[in-house]
């Protein structure tokens, strides 16, 4: 891996933590899955590194927990599923911002799904009790990814044909 | 209309109709609407008015204590009945209630040792304040050691 790769997905997976940490004091209020759908619309699947990097620094913030299995597909997973819609859907962002908010709405089913396997009547209780949650992540996606998707979306595509010319 | 939508989208257009857009929109507000309802309901715990006779046991093997009381009260959740339970030591956090302690008999982080909640022998998913008080049943808080 080239030291320019190495350097892309250093930032930006920093710049993913760093976006976490300050909307922290907001409950599911977050930028990550937007950074994350956009990633892989940009960089293609090297956003499963940058995501990889990502839940490394949660491990370290946070420390060990049942909770980072879960992260450790629920990301992943996003970006799969980006890359599946992304030659259908292209630069839609109506229907990326849905998909976004559907990605918060099934978010807390997707983080059960682990606990599932320790305690099925727990994993229901857990995805019961944050359902509201779940339906505030959903909203704050959608309305997230339709105002900022395309504006940060072109910004970011212009920068990695500015910066990395080759790659494209 | 989902069809004409996948065919919008499997057509590679990149600009949608207003109308369509419209669609959309409506059909995921309303889906978010239903789960929000859904979540809502779920989450409804039904509780009875008046008074509840149930069974308090408190376990603690560290301190070698093993006592059932019979209670009554009208409050609605166990939580709301622990704040005025005689020797119950507890915090409120934004979860709501935590038990601290019985009697003296104080958890110990430090140690590992907490107090763990069962309604009727089964350990509690909940917190105290989200369990309603059911007459004849059995709330049960042991003393734990281990995460």
């Amino acid at each position: 891996m080239s030291i320019q790769r190495m350097t892309r997905i250093a930032l930006l997976s920093a710049i993913l933590y760093v976006s976490k940490v300050v909307l922290e004091f907001l409950p599911n209020i977050e930028l990550v899955s937007l950074l994350v759908i956009l990633y892989s619309l940009v960089f293609g699947w090297e956003a499963m590194l940058i995501v990889t990097v990502f839940n490394l620094f949660e491990l370290i913030q946070w420390g060990f927990g049942t909770w980072w299995f879960s992260y450790l597909y629920v990301w992943p997973l996003l970006c799969v599923i980006t890359m599946l819609l992304k030659k259908l859907v292209k630069e839609e962002f109506l229907i990326w911002a849905i998909m976004s908010g559907s990605f918060g709405l099934i978010f807390g089913s997707l983080f059960a799904l682990f606990y599932l396997f320790v305690d099925p009547k727990y994993a229901l209780a857990y995805w019961i009790s944050g359902l509201p949650w779940d339906v505030v992540h959903c909203i704050g996606n959608f309305v997230l990814m339709l105002i900022l998707g395309k504006p940060l979306y072109k910004l970011l595509k212009m920068l990695n044909q500015k910066v990395y010319p080759s790659t494209e | 209309m989902c069809l004409s939508i996948f065919q919008h989208i499997l057509s590679g257009r990149t600009k949608m109709s207003k109308k369509k857009k419209i669609t959309l929109i409506s059909v995921f507000v309303a889906v978010v609407a239903v789960a929000a309802i859904v979540a809502v309901v779920l989450n409804q715990k039904s509780t009875t008015a008046g008074v509840k006779n149930f069974k308090v046991q408190i376990v603690s093997e560290r301190d070698g204590y093993d006592q059932t009381a019979d209670c009554k009260s009208d409050a609605e959740f166990l939580g709301e009945f622990l704040r005025t339970f005689e020797g119950c030591e507890y915090q409120e956090s934004d979860y709501g209630i935590y038990v601290t302690g019985f009697d003296g008999m104080k958890e110990d982080l430090d140690n590992q040792y907490w107090w763990c909640i069962s309604v009727n022998g089964e350990a509690a998913v909940t917190g105290a304040d989200e369990i309603p008080l059911q007459d004849g049943d059995t709330y049960n808080f042991t003393l734990k050691q281990g995460w």
